[in-house]
């Protein structure tokens, strides 16, 4: 029995005059349906519960955002209200905004270079003949994700330091060395980053792809090749085309995570802990960052109530965006849709 | 199709492939050399390093951050231990209790689906901030220093639910039904017939939640205590390598001059990474058939 | 089968249930004979601190009949964990504070209302520590007229102080008088012990060898400010706004755009440009060849023997400037007790044994004997025999920071120590010129906070620029501070006004 039918049963039953046998039915319905579903209910209990305690109820602490927080209880005299000052502190401070603008200004970057340039290395790895040697590439390439940011940094120390590698090569090619760190590198940040962050992605980004196009009927390409096709021909006609879609979803599926940064990457390469420039710093802080400082940088007043709005309006325009695209996704294709 | 496909392996090598192979050597040694770099920085001493530069291959091979980490170093071996217990409870804790709560999400017949999925989707949204949880943890679970903090905030994570659900609803209804019919519980079902179907979503589930477990650096940072080295995780150590290596250069009693601390930091990250990256490298097949169908589907 | 599996899923499921909902109210409820100390340590080793602090905890047993359970941070995370303690309401019963934690200070971190108030219970369960200083100096400890944390005594009264090795010193015939008569600063005798160095062949082989001859320790906030007199109001030196306290000068001025900067950065520059710095300096490991050290602060023998540990030379400290008593240079080391504890007696009862008991205190700074230190035996400047502690290099305990745990004078006399080195450094502090803001503490105000935190990350950056010489070539000085002025202008005017407001509202009073 579907659900659909049991609940124009329970409408049905609304219909009749007497009040109490009406209750009774309602009643007898919904127990009813919590006993069917007594098993599946329990097996969801677990994770419910954990996700309960661990996530929903911490939700209360968000009212930290709209007061001067000190210490608990959270609804204690100490904690004063000052309801839309931190929010007030994100919209007017012009910091803020250079914030936001690295964050997206980076993702969009990342994205739109990216997502492409990954369909590009997939659709060229799937006209290696040797499926070996393939193998052997994926291999190599899948290596940096499985390297975490808190160890990559010393390798990021070893290539960008003073002494590090790109600065002897310049040294053996007489040319000036490049201090990384300083204000004056400033400009190379973005490209920096770019380049981090392919190493660490890229290729498993590929391997996804590549994937993806595993799954295309090898009939079809072996017919176009008969019909005398050149490679390139196939691959504009028949791969692209079935890349486009997964690219396009994949693209939309990364706008959600717009306003949310790799923690990690940003925290450690730009050695916000060590003493690069300050010019530097503020020109890769994303809002991540700013949050992790606002709790945990010595060097700038411990506020967790400044914290929490911010991290609260990532989450809102997150949503909204993730719920646009999420809209967008269902347009294109519905299979694909989130919720 | 047999003829095609011999002559398809007949065509011989063009510029193309040529091409086509020198950009994917190229992107191999740009994913490599990091690597590289750590490990030939790894092979020599400090001041080398300040004389020479970090190369790719080390000037003067030396072995003596390697002696200095196995000397000093019971450390790593404790985090090793430590992050293995963790990755494999952890592990089999979170597939058991994810699949769990995806296999009633995946059937079509479970009316309160339609609660329990934006209860989780919203954690994925919004996770409260540092405080309410260090609360929690720190005060009500009273689980500072202990292992729980390692495993259990991170079990039924909303990504992997979702992607066992996709795989456990890709099978077929007749096969629960029937069973059902036979007078099999719900729970049953879900542990000799739809576990045992799926195995190879399993596989990918666990692989990327060991892999999480693996590289979580940030909740040892909080809830363990830098004296507490019996609970050091190989990522907490890592995290920390920079002061952790002046303070084996102290205990030693050897201030001052003659001091690894680059090489050793880089030593103890590859004695530290390479084996497992092999482990993962060998069940990597896994992940990227999951990330495949969780890439697309969700 | 059936029913076997529906008990094996109700067992399961009841386990997590009363597992998550037990271990929810199954909280540590603190036991009533035990204190909660989270304690400051310093950069050093602290593998073995488990066996000082069991020790600690027994004889405290034995003697006051309650125990101490220490929770150590170094100087890397302090700030962070306590902040994040208070935050969270966590339990601990008394912590370390100060002005050097530039993330929350004592001050307001007592404004706040974080401490708890001791006015009362000071007197009564720690007599010796109270009856141990002035009632004068207590009034640095004043938040609002109320005590909220106990005073490590050591020596308040700050002047810039400059190490320069025995040798040169000799050779140079330098002495204090002779810098007072000359109106010497800390540049020319710097400059001088420089050329000596690059003159002497026996000293100085290679000639000039950067970054092992000189070190520019702890920079501007030290160094300059002490060398002067400027108080900065009880916050960090970073944030711009100062008075000449030692002039008596209640004017807020701007350092950055006061002279004194301004000799700063040429005095960083000409080290630098001649070639004394190397760029990575602090990098670089101490190392024998070091001939002369800024200190920071001037204190007539820490500095001597802590050089004599590292670098093993000995050397001569010199003194620039006025000894100045301010509210950030007493507050920096207190002990303070969370608002939240029910203990305030036995806190209080176990920082006047800190203070009258000398063996437990040095147990908590230095260690054990045999273990941490040795007795050993050397000679003074009239020939007399003494015996000093000798840091045993392998020791697993090494928190170096005496400071820290209750008043220094009860420490060890160390090498180069004179017999009354107590009363000597006491006597420093009893002759000092008091900061017109004596007993003041700036406490910003919530919209000022985000100004204060972009003025300081400027004014770091730039220091840091001078101090390491990642300054432009292409640039002059003047340049290039009128640069930074311009960066911090945005900020400025309103954290000056701000503060000789709460000064002049202080003053008033």
């Amino acid at each position: 029995m579907s659900e659909l039918a049991e609940e124009k049963g329970v409408e049905s039953e609304v219909q009749s005059p007497n009040l109490q046998t009406i209750r009774n039915a309602k009643m007898r319905k919904k127990l009813n349906k919590l006993y069917r579903n007594s098993s599946y209910l329990m097996m969801c209990l677990p994770i419910v519960i954990k996700t309960v305690i661990f996530s929903i109820v911490p939700m209360l602490w968000f009212v930290m955002a709209f007061q001067d927080y000190k210490f608990p209880p959270l609804f204690g005299k100490q904690n004063t209200w000052v309801w839309f000052e931190n929010f007030e502190y994100f919209f007017t401070s012009g910091e803020i905004w250079d914030i936001v603008g690295n964050t997206v200004g980076l993702n969009l970057m990342f994205i739109f270079i990216g997502t492409p340039l990954t369909a590009i290395m997939a659709l060229f790895m799937n006209e290696m003949h040797s499926r070996t040697t393939t193998k052997v590439f994926q291999t190599i390439w899948f290596i940096p994700y499985l390297i975490s940011w808190s160890v990559a940094q010393y390798a990021s120390w070893g290539i960008m330091e003073s002494n590090g590698l790109i600065n002897t090569v310049l040294g053996h090619l007489g040319m000036e060395p490049i201090d990384f760190y300083a204000a004056s590198s400033t400009g190379l940040w973005p490209l920096i980053l770019f380049l981090w962050n392919m190493w660490k992605g890229q290729g498993y980004s590929v391997i996804l792809d590549y994937a993806a196009l595993q799954s295309l009927d090898t009939g079809i390409m072996e017919a176009a090749e008969l019909d005398g096709a050149t490679r390139l021909q196939r691959m504009w006609y028949i791969e692209v085309p079935h890349l486009r879609k997964i690219v396009a979803i994949q693209l939309i599926m990364s706008m959600g995570g717009i306003v949310k940064s790799d923690f990690g990457m940003f925290w450690f390469l730009p050695k916000f802990e060590g003493n690069s420039a300050l010019e530097l710093k503020k020109s890769v802080e994303v809002l991540d960052v700013r949050i992790y400082r606002l709790v945990n940088d010595p060097r700038i007043k411990t506020d967790y109530s400044k914290a929490t709005a911010i991290g609260l309006i990532q989450s809102i325009v997150g949503m909204v965006i993730m719920l646009a695209t999420n809209w967008i996704v269902k347009k294109l294709d519905e299979e694909s849709a989130f919720i | 199709m047999e003829e095609v496909l011999k002559t398809r392996k007949r065509i011989k090598i063009t510029r193309f492939d040529v091409l086509n192979c020198l950009w994917m050597v190229l992107f191999s040694l740009y994913c490599l050399l990091p690597l590289c770099i750590m490990v030939s920085a790894s092979f020599s001493s400090d001041a080398t390093l300040s004389e020479y530069g970090y190369t790719l291959f080390p000037k003067k091979v030396t072995m003596d951050a390697y002696k200095f980490v196995f000397e000093s170093g019971g450390l790593l071996l404790r985090s090793y231990l430590n992050s293995i217990i963790v990755t494999g409870a952890g592990t089999i804790l979170n597939l058991f209790f994810s699949a769990m709560i995806a296999f009633p999400l995946s059937k079509y017949d479970f009316a309160y689906k339609h609660w329990i999925t934006p209860l989780l989707l919203i954690t994925m949204l919004f996770s409260p901030g540092l405080v309410p949880t260090y609360i929690l943890i720190t005060q009500f679970l009273d689980w500072k220093d202990t292992i729980w903090v390692l495993i259990i905030p991170q079990i039924g994570t909303t990504f992997n639910i979702i992607l066992l659900r996709t795989f456990f609803s890709d099978i077929p209804r007749e096969i629960g039904e029937s069973a059902k019919i036979d007078g099999c519980s719900v729970f049953r079902e879900f542990l000799t017939i739809t576990m045992p179907l799926s195995m190879p979503a399993l596989a990918t589930c666990s692989v990327l939640m060991a892999l999480s477990y693996w590289n979580d650096w940030g909740t040892p940072f909080l809830y363990i205590d830098q004296f507490n080295t019996d609970l050091y995780t190989v990522q907490y150590l890592m995290a920390k390598l920079e002061v952790q290596a002046k303070s084996w250069y102290e205990n030693a009693g050897l201030m001052g001059e003659n001091q690894n601390i680059n090489s050793v930091i880089m030593a103890t990250c590859i004695i530290g990474t390479l084996p497992i990256m092999f482990v993962f490298l060998y069940l990597q097949k896994y992940i990227v058939k999951g990330m495949t169908v969780g890439a697309v589907k969700g | 089968m059936k029913k076997f599996v529906t008990k094996l899923t109700a067992a399961v499921l009841l386990m997590t249930t009363a597992f998550s909902v037990a271990s929810c109210f199954g909280g540590d409820e603190g036991d009533e004979d035990t204190i909660r100390y989270i304690v400051y340590t310093g950069g050093g080793s602290l593998d073995d601190a488990h066996r000082i602090y069991s020790k600690v905890d027994s004889i405290v047993y034995e003697k006051l009949g309650f125990h101490v359970d220490f929770e150590p941070y170094g100087y890397t995370d302090y700030a962070n964990k306590l902040s994040m303690k208070i935050a969270t309401g966590e339990d601990f019963d008394m912590c370390y504070s100060g002005s050097l934690l530039s993330g929350m200070t004592y001050s307001s971190a007592a404004a706040d209302g974080v401490f708890a108030d001791i006015t009362e219970a000071l007197p009564q369960y720690a007599p010796d520590v109270y009856n141990s200083l002035d009632a004068k100096v207590w009034e640095a400890a004043k938040v609002d007229g109320k005590i909220y944390g106990v005073i490590n005594e050591q020596l308040f009264a700050r002047s810039t102080g400059v190490a320069i090795d025995k040798e040169v010193v000799e050779g140079l015939g330098l002495t204090q008088e002779q810098i007072d008569t000359n109106g010497w600063t800390y540049r020319d005798v710097i400059r001088k012990a420089m050329e000596y160095i690059e003159a002497d062949p026996v000293i100085s082989p290679e000639g000039k060898v950067p970054s092992t001859t000189l070190i520019l320790g702890n920079g501007w906030d030290e160094f300059i400010m002490q060398s002067h007199g400027l108080d900065a109001l009880g916050a960090n030196s970073y944030y711009p706004g100062v008075i000449e306290a030692v002039d008596g000068k209640t004017q807020v001025i701007n350092q950055f755009e006061s002279k004194y900067f301004k000799e700063f950065a040429d005095f960083c520059r000409e080290m630098h440009e001649e070639g004394w710095i190397a760029e990575d300096q602090d990098r670089l490991p101490v190392t024998s060849n070091q001939r002369v050290r800024l200190t920071g602060t001037y204190y007539p023998y820490v500095s001597d023997a802590a050089l004599y540990n590292s670098i093993g030379r000995d050397f001569v400290q010199f003194q620039f400037g006025e000894p100045l008593m301010s509210t950030a240079n007493v507050t920096s080391s207190m002990t303070a007790i969370n608002v939240r504890s029910t203990k305030v007696d036995k806190c209080l009862k176990f920082i006047n044994l800190l203070h009258t008991d000398k063996e437990l205190f040095n147990l908590l700074a230095i260690g054990e004997e045999g273990l941490e230190y040795q007795w050993k035996t050397a000679y003074d400047e009239n020939d007399k025999e003494y015996q000093y502690v000798n840091y045993i290099k392998t020791s697993k305990y090494k928190p170096m920071a005496d400071w820290a745990y209750g008043t220094e004078f009860n420490a060890y006399r160390k090498r180069g120590y004179s017999e009354t080195w107590v009363e000597e450094v006491k006597a420093i502090n009893s002759g000092a010129v008091y900061s017109p803001a004596y007993g003041f503490a700036f406490v910003p105000d919530r919209d000022l906070e985000g100004a204060l935190d972009s003025a300081y990350l400027v004014a770091q950056d730039y220091i840091d620029m001078f101090l390491d010489g990642s300054f432009s070539n292409n640039k002059n000085n003047d340049q290039i501070i009128a640069e930074m002025n311009q960066a911090m202008a945005p900020y400025v005017s309103q954290i000056i006004s701000a503060k000789q407001q709460q000064l002049n509202a202080f003053l008033a009073k």
